[in-house]
C-alpha cells in the first residue's frame, strides 16, 4: 500500500511539475545573452535599471548595447566611490499600468502599448527635451534624434508648454506592420512572378518561366527594374497569383488559427492605409477640416464614390467608415477567408498559433510530409520570433535553413484596382504602412536628479544610427524614426531584413494616433482593432469581419454598409 | 480601595490593548473594503474628460450599460449562461454529488478517482486548457482522419461542435472543487447517524437522500447559490480558449466585462464597464438572497 501510495505521489508531482513546464513553454525562449540578464547587481558601479517589453523581438539588442555603453563608461564615476556603470536589463511580457510607473524599479523602459498623453496627464515621465534635441556627435553620429522624427512625431511627441517650447518626454520605439511574408527561394524556384507581357491565355502563360531572363511585370510600385518587379500589382493579380500557386501544388497563404481575427484584422487595416494613402488615413485621427475625397456607398452592389468630397471634422468623423479602401479591404480579405484553397489547413483552429504557423511555413516542403508555403501572413516580428525553429532546422538540416541563408521578404501591398495601380506608379510616394505599435521610449519622472543626464545619454546613445541599424540586424525589424544603413550594414542583414529596410525607403508611415480631444477621450474606440465593427443586418454587432464572413455568412456589401451604420450611431457617445 | 484602583486600571489597559489589535484590521477594513467599494459604486456615475483633465457627474453611463447589456451579442451570451448553469445544476452537480458518495463510501478505486476528480484542483486551469484545446483540435481530427481518412474540422473550429466542448471541459473542471467539498461535507457525518440510519433500512441510495444530502445540504446550498452568481460573471473558460479573441457566440457577460477591462486603456473607458457590474448587481442580489431563503425554507432538515 505505502509503495502504492508513494507511486501515486511521485506521479502527481510529475504531473505538476509537467503543469509547470507546459505554462513555461508559452515564455519567450531566453535570449542567448543569459548572463547579461541574470547579472547580480554590482556594488561597486551605478546601475541603470532598463525595463524591456520582451515581446517577438527580446533583449539581445539591448544586451549589446549595454555592453557597448557599460564599456564606454567603465573609468567614469558617477557616485562616491563607485566607478562604471551596469545596466540591469528586465525583459518582461506585461504591459505597464500607468500609476505602476512611478514606483517601478526601473528607470529607463522600451515598451509598445504605451499611451503617450495617458502616461503624461499621469506626471509619469521626465523632461528629455535635452536628450532628443542634444547633438549625439560625441558617438559619431552629426544628427539629433530630433532630426531623425516625422513631422508628424515631433508634432505628435513634442509638448508646447505656455511659452510655446517644445518638450519632449518621451520618442518611439520600433515599428510594427502586419504584413504578408514571401517565401523568396520559392518564388524564384517556381518562376512565381508575373511576365510583363503574358505568353498566351492560360494561368501559366502569365508567370516567368525563366527566372533569371524572363521581362518581369513592374509590380505594385508601377516602376521596371525595382525590387518589386514581377509581384502582383493588384489584388486581382494576387488572387491569380495564389491560383497559380495552388496549381503548382504549393500552399498559397498561411495564418496562425488561433489569432486568424487579430491578424486579418490588422492586415485589413494595412490594405485600407496603403489604399487611402497617409493624408486620408491620418483624417480618421487628426478629423482637421480637410476632406475625405474617396467615400462611397453600395449602390446596386457596388461600391459608388460619392461625387464631391466630404469635410471630416470631429462631428462628422463617421463618414470615414465609408473609406473605398475599407470596402476593398473588405473585399480582399472575405476572399482569402473564403476561399479554402488560398490558404493553410488550419487557418481557423484555435490550436495552430503564430508559432505554430511560423514553422510551418518554415518547415513547408522540407518535412517530407507537406507542399511548399509560399506567404505567411504575420506581423514584422515573424523571423526575429522563428529564430529557435531557424535554430533547430539548421541543426537537423544543415546551414542552408540558417536565417541568413534563406530567403523570404516583404510582400509589397497589392493596389485594389488597376486604375489606382496606376495613379500609384505616377506618384512620388508608392506604399503608406501603418505603425500600430505604440511604442515608446521614456525616462519616469521620479529619478534622482543626478542621475538623468547619465540616463538620457543612455538614450540617446540608443538612437545613434549605428546603434538603431544595430537593432534592425539583430532584430530584423525597423525602428520608428529615421536611419541609414551603408552597403556593409545591409550585408549583416539577412535578405528580409533588407526588404523591410528596402519597404521603409519608399513608404510613407502613418501612426494610428493624434492629439485632437476627441481621441485623447476615446483612445480605446479608435485602436486599429476597433475600427472595423458593424451592425449585421440581423442586429448583431460584429467586431471582426473575418467572423462575419466565415461563420455569419455576412456579404462584404452588408458588412461594409452596416461598419456605416455602426460608427455613425456610436458616434454621439463619445466623450 | 487600592485593589479598586488597581482593577480600573488593567481595565483602561485591557481596552487600550484591544483598541490597538482592532486598529489594523480595522483600517484594512475601512481602506480595502469601504474605501474601495464606495469608489467602486461612485465610478459609474463618473465621466472623465481626460483632455481637459476633469471629471463631471453622469446618469449616461447607465443608459449606454443598459444598451450594451440588451444587445442581442450579449443577450445571447447570458442565454448561454443559463444554459451552462442549466447543465450544470441537472448534469454536474448530481454527477458530483454521486462521485463524492461514492468516494465517501471508500467504495472500489475511490481512491483513483479521488485523485483523478481533484486534479482540476491541483493542476492550473490554464495547463488543462492547452491540453484539451490541442487534444479537441489538433489531436482528435488526426486520430480521425488516421482511421477513416476523413478530414475533420476541430471541435471548437466547428462552429456546430464549439459550444458543447466548452461546456464539456466547464463541467469537467467543476468536478474538483465540487468533489473536494462534497466529500470533505460527507466525513462529517457522524458513524453513529449512519449506523442508526442503517438499522432503520436507509441504506444505498436511501442513505444518500435521508441521510447524506440533509447533511450536507448547507455545502450544496453554497454551490448552488454560487452557480447562481456565476450566470452572470463566468465567461465559461473562453478567456483562457480564445484570448481577447472569442467567437461572439460564446461572449458572455462575464467574458464582455472581463475583456473590455483588460482591453482598457485609461480611466475613462472604466465607467460603463462599472456600470454594466452594478446593473448586473441589482438583478443578482435579490435574487440570490431569494433562493438562499428558498434553499434554507424548503431544503431538507438534519432534523
Amino acid at each position: 500500500m505505502k509503495k502504492i501510495k508513494k507511486a501515486l505521489v511521485l506521479m502527481l508531482s510529475a504531473f505538476m511539475a509537467f503543469s509547470g513546464m507546459a505554462v513555461g513553454c508559452a515564455q519567450p525562449e531566453i535570449p542567448n545573452e543569459n548572463d547579461a540578464l541574470n547579472e547580480e547587481i554590482d556594488p561597486n558601479r551605478t546601475q541603470i535599471h532598463v525595463f524591456c517589453f520582451d515581446g517577438g523581438f527580446g533583449s539581445d539588442w539591448l544586451v549589446s548595447l549595454k555592453k557597448k555603453f557599460e564599456e564606454m563608461h567603465k573609468n567614469d564615476s558617477y557616485e562616491d566611490g563607485k566607478t562604471g556603470v551596469q545596466i540591469m536589463i528586465n525583459p518582461e511580457k506585461d504591459e505597464l499600468d500607468v500609476d505602476e510607473i512611478s514606483y517601478n524599479k526601473n528607470e529607463l523602459f522600451f515598451t509598445e502599448n504605451a499611451y503617450y498623453y495617458d502616461l503624461l496627464r499621469a506626471n509619469a515621465l521626465a523632461d528629455i527635451t535635452d536628450a532628443v534635441t542634444g547633438s549625439l556627435s560625441k558617438f559619431g553620429d552629426e544628427r539629433s534624434i530630433e532630426s531623425k522624427l516625422t513631422d508628424a512625431q515631433k508634432a505628435y511627441y513634442g509638448v508646447k508648454d505656455d511659452n510655446e517650447k517644445v518638450h519632449y518626454y518621451g520618442i518611439p520605439h520600433y515599428s510594427i506592420f502586419m504584413q504578408m511574408n514571401y517565401n523568396v527561394d520559392l518564388f524564384d524556384q517556381k518562376g512565381y512572378y508575373f511576365l510583363d507581357v503574358p505568353t498566351g491565355e492560360t494561368l501559366e502563360d502569365r508567370f516567368v518561366y525563366d527566372v533569371a531572363n524572363d521581362k518581369r511585370s513592374k509590380g505594385p510600385d508601377g516602376v521596371y527594374n525595382t525590387f518589386d518587379d514581377g509581384l502582383p500589382a493588384t489584388y486581382e493579380e494576387f488572387f491569380l497569383l495564389c491560383d497559380y500557386i495552388y496549381q503548382c501544388s504549393d500552399i498559397p497563404l498561411t495564418w496562425a488559427g488561433k489569432v486568424n481575427k487579430g491578424y486579418l484584422s490588422s492586415l485589413l487595416q494595412a490594405l485600407a492605409v496603403d489604399y487611402e494613402g497617409a493624408e486620408q488615413s491620418s483624417l480618421y485621427y487628426n478629423m482637421d477640416g480637410k476632406p475625405a475625397k474617396n467615400l462611397g456607398r453600395v449602390v446596386n452592389g457596388s461600391f459608388v464614390e460619392d461625387e464631391t468630397d466630404t469635410i471630416i471634422t470631429e462631428e462628422n468623423g463617421y463618414e470615414l467608415a465609408r473609406q473605398a479602401g475599407k470596402y476593398y479591404g473588405l473585399q480582399f480579405i472575405e476572399k482569402i477567408v473564403n476561399t479554402e484553397k488560398y490558404h493553410n489547413a488550419l487557418a481557423f483552429n484555435t490550436g495552430h498559433s503564430h508559432m505554430d504557423a511560423q514553422t510551418d511555413f518554415l518547415n513547408a516542403g522540407h518535412d517530407g510530409v507537406t507542399n511548399e508555403s509560399a506567404i505567411l501572413i504575420d506581423g514584422i516580428w515573424w523571423e526575429s520570433e522563428a529564430t529557435a525553429t531557424f535554430n533547430s532546422m539548421v541543426k537537423s538540416k544543415g546551414e542552408q535553413f540558417s536565417k541568413a541563408n534563406r530567403k523570404f521578404a516583404y510582400l509589397p501591398l497589392p493596389k485594389a484596382t488597376a486604375s489606382k495601380a496606376t495613379e500609384t506608379a505616377q506618384s512620388n510616394t508608392k506604399f503608406t504602412l501603418c505603425d500600430y505599435s505604440f511604442s515608446l521610449m521614456y525616462m519616469k519622472k521620479n529619478v534622482a536628479e543626478w542621475k538623468k543626464p547619465l540616463l538620457m545619454e543612455f538614450l540617446q546613445f540608443c538612437n545613434t544610427n549605428e546603434n538603431l541599424v544595430e537593432f534592425t540586424q539583430i532584430t530584423s525589424a525597423i525602428k520608428s524614426i529615421d536611419y541609414t544603413a551603408t552597403e556593409d550594414d545591409m550585408k549583416q542583414m539577412s535578405h528580409y531584413t533588407k526588404s523591410l529596410f528596402n519597404m521603409k525607403k519608399v513608404s510613407d508611415i502613418i501612426q494610428p494616433f493624434s492629439t485632437t480631444d476627441l481621441y485623447v477621450n476615446n483612445q480605446l474606440f479608435f485602436s486599429p482593432l476597433e475600427s472595423y465593427y458593424s451592425k449585421l443586418p440581423s442586429g448583431t454587432n460584429m467586431q471582426y469581419p473575418i467572423e462575419a464572413f466565415r461563420e455569419k455568412n455576412v456579404s462584404v456589401n452588408d458588412y461594409f454598409s452596416g461598419m456605416y451604420t455602426y460608427f455613425s450611431g456610436k458616434w454621439g457617445s463619445l466623450k | 480601595m487600592i485593589k479598586n484602583n488597581t482593577n480600573g486600571k488593567q481595565k483602561k489597559y485591557d481596552k487600550g490593548f484591544y483598541a490597538l489589535i482592532m486598529l489594523f484590521p480595522t483600517i484594512q477594513f475601512l481602506i480595502f473594503y469601504l474605501y474601495v467599494h464606495v469608489d467602486s459604486f461612485l465610478l459609474p456615475f463618473q465621466s472623465y474628460d481626460l483632455a481637459g483633465g476633469t471629471m463631471s457627474w453622469t446618469g449616461s453611463n447607465i443608459s449606454q450599460a443598459l444598451e450594451i447589456l440588451f444587445s442581442q451579442n450579449i443577450l445571447h451570451g447570458f442565454g448561454l449562461n443559463l444554459m451552462s448553469y442549466g447543465i450544470s445544476v441537472c448534469i454536474s452537480m448530481p454527477l458530483s454529488l454521486l462521485f463524492s458518495f461514492y468516494i465517501y463510501k471508500k467504495n472500489f478505486g475511490s481512491k483513483f478517482f479521488r485523485i483523478i476528480l481533484y486534479l482540476p484542483s491541483i493542476i492550473s486551469s490554464l495547463v488543462f486548457v492547452i491540453i484539451y484545446q490541442n487534444f479537441v483540435e489538433r489531436a482528435l481530427p488526426s486520430l480521425v482522419m488516421s482511421i477513416t481518412g476523413e478530414q475533420i474540422q476541430g471541435l471548437i473550429e466547428n462552429m456546430e461542435t464549439r459550444i458543447p466542448t466548452i461546456i464539456v471541459f466547464g463541467i469537467f473542471m467543476s468536478f474538483g472543487s465540487n468533489v473536494i467539498l462534497y466529500t470533505n461535507a460527507m466525513l462529517g457525518i457522524s458513524d453513529e447517524m449512519v449506523d442508526a440510519a442503517k438499522l432503520d433500512g436507509a441504506v444505498g441510495f436511501k442513505e444518500f437522500i435521508y441521510v447524506t444530502m440533509p447533511t450536507i445540504w448547507r455545502t450544496f446550498s453554497v454551490f448552488f447559490i454560487n452557480g447562481l452568481m456565476m450566470i452572470f460573471s463566468s465567461d465559461l473558460n473562453a478567456y483562457a480558449f480564445f484570448g481577447q479573441l472569442a467567437p461572439e457566440n460564446v461572449q458572455t457577460y462575464g467574458y464582455y466585462i472581463f475583456v473590455q477591462t483588460k482591453k482598457a486603456v485609461n480611466i475613462g473607458d472604466y465607467p460603463v464597464l462599472a456600470a454594466m457590474s452594478l446593473m448586473i448587481s441589482l438583478v443578482v442580489i435579490p435574487l440570490v438572497l431569494f433562493v438562499r431563503w428558498a434553499l434554507k425554507k424548503y431544503g431538507p432538515s438534519e432534523e
